[in-house]
């Protein structure tokens, strides 16, 4: 049954839909530092429900329904932007649609895919709360249509709080996921 | 001696049956599941409550609805001794772990909005069946069973599935499923628990005069992604205690003496009342800061966190605790 929420391949190609939202608003930069920005942007709490049903939860119910009982997704799509299923008849799903996109630690095998130093995975290993609380009170201060430059600049503004080889880790992580999107849109 | 004997008996039957509850905890909020035709008074917990008790019907145990419930009452029935059972039902979702970096935070989410996914890794060692009715919490539960926090609950059965889920038809299979495993309100499981820690007394001070409408909150008490404690929730001025205890293991930096605080709220929209810890600890002699922007002031929406500076080697040598409470 493919899932209709983010996870592993799935989630990349829903990400890449929201990052290529991001590219018809903002320009691109090779530099790692954006990368971080653009993933600040695409509003980790939304990403979950996004793009699939715009907003309602009473449409993803329907999909989630639909899905389970006939077992097949893209059906259950149609019948999202519809509506008519789920909510209706008072059949309850018991998914979250928001869950938190967060850095995790990453083990030694990140290290060759990332072109980062052992010591550097541990610093990062150690600081990945911090960043991730960097991450929440940026987030907090970004709106929906805020520019990607904006995003970049408190960064900018709040990584020095964190070591530099925690900075140099996350923005690897970000480029790397920004590029393998956008080989995927491509 | 006859009355005393029969004294003995009736207390002893009073331990073995005050020890057969079956806690009910319905955490889900309203909005978007009221079906069609339905009153504006219409309440998704009390539809779900019926339909509990419908299918539970006759049974030797005692039955205990909480609605609403938050990661308080949740901590609470799960250190609870008299608690045999507990069904928890609330929207959840996991995700498959990767080595990206990067990933979406396994979720159990309380009517209020919290991630209530680590309140699961503590549980009396006296229940005996925990079922968590939540799409796709079934890996959350493996992975907090894999991390070795079940075992001292060698009897405990676990209810969860790994795919979404319809809340009544969970209901009834779980039900079902509990009915068939037991029906003698006996537990003949351990009334009290030791473990050995070194303790830590943390202190919540909330400041006066704060606007708090809206942003009072609980707080989970985290050490390397392991709870320790719950703050309940917190007003301007109040003054909050708490004595938890860390295991001793794997401390060998500062940075492993790291405490989060942190609310599990999902949303990242307002500023909770998190207030001020004060972290206090008898075996390590360095003191824990929190993490701060330049200004000095305390970095977080959501949740906080306290660095320990100093020396990592404690004075003294775990001493032993108690981490629920004991039936006599």
């Amino acid at each position: 049954m493919q899932e209709i929420y983010p996870q592993g391949k799935p989630m990349k190609r829903f990400i890449a839909i929201i990052l290529m939202i991001c590219l018809f608003t903002i320009s691109i930069t090779p530099k790692a530092e954006a990368g971080i920005g653009i993933l600040i942007k695409s509003r980790s709490t939304r990403v979950v429900g996004g793009v699939i049903s715009a907003t309602s939860g009473a449409t993803i119910a329907g999909a989630t329904v639909f899905n389970i009982i006939f077992g097949n997704s893209y059906v259950a799509i149609a019948f999202a932007a519809l509506g008519v299923v789920g909510v209706a008849v008072g059949l309850v799903v018991l998914d979250e649609k928001n869950a938190d996109l967060k850095f995790k630690p990453l083990s030694l095998e990140a290290v060759k895919r990332l072109g980062i130093h052992e010591r550097e995975l541990e610093i990062y290993n150690s600081e990945v709360d911090e960043l991730n609380v960097i991450k929440e009170v940026i987030e907090s201060q970004v709106s929906d249509h805020v520019g990607q430059k904006q995003v970049t600049d408190l960064w900018n503004q709040y990584k020095e709080t964190l070591s530099p080889e925690t900075m140099k880790v996350a923005s690897n992580i970000a480029l790397s996921l920004f590029q393998s999107e956008v080989s995927l849109v491509k | 001696m006859r009355f005393l004997f029969c004294i003995l008996f009736l207390f002893i039957s009073l331990s073995v049956m005050a020890s057969s509850k079956v806690a009910v905890l319905i955490s889900i909020e309203n909005l978007d599941h009221r079906p069609l035709f339905r009153s504006k008074d219409w309440s998704l917990s009390q539809d779900l409550r019926q339909y509990f008790e419908k299918k539970m019907g006759t049974t030797p145990f005692e039955i205990v609805f909480f609605e609403k419930a938050t990661k308080e009452v949740l901590h609470r029935e799960l250190s609870n001794p008299d608690n045999i059972a507990l069904f928890w039902i609330s929207h959840a979702t996991s995700f498959n772990t990767n080595n990206s970096g990067l990933g979406f935070d396994d979720t159990i989410i309380d009517s209020e909005g919290h991630n209530v996914k680590e309140i699961f890794q503590l549980i009396h060692p006296r229940m005996k069946y925990l079922s968590v009715l939540g799409c796709k919490a079934g890996p959350i539960l493996d992975k907090i069973k894999a991390a070795g926090f079940y075992k001292n609950n060698q009897d405990l059965i676990l209810y969860a599935k790994d795919k979404n889920i319809l809340a009544k038809k969970e209901i009834k299979n779980s039900i079902l499923d509990f009915k068939n495993r037991f029906t003698s309100i006996e537990n003949n499981l351990p009334l009290c628990l030791e473990k050995k820690g070194l303790p830590l007394k943390i202190t919540r001070t909330i400041p006066l005069g704060v606007s708090v409408k809206g942003r009072e909150t609980s707080l989970k008490i985290l050490h390397q992604g392991k709870l320790l404690g719950i703050f309940s929730k917190g007003k301007s001025g109040d003054v909050q205690s708490i004595t938890v205890h860390l295991s001793g293991e794997n401390i060998s930096k500062p940075s492993d003496l790291k405490i989060v605080i942190d609310s599990g709220m999902v949303s990242k929209d307002k500023k909770l009342l998190m207030g001020i810890m004060n972290i206090q600890s008898d075996d390590f002699s360095g003191i824990w800061e929190p993490f701060t922007d330049s200004e000095g002031e305390i970095l977080g929406v959501t949740q906080n966190i306290y660095r320990y500076r100093g020396a990592t080697e404690p004075f003294v040598t775990p001493k032993p605790y108690y981490p629920f409470p004991c039936l006599p």
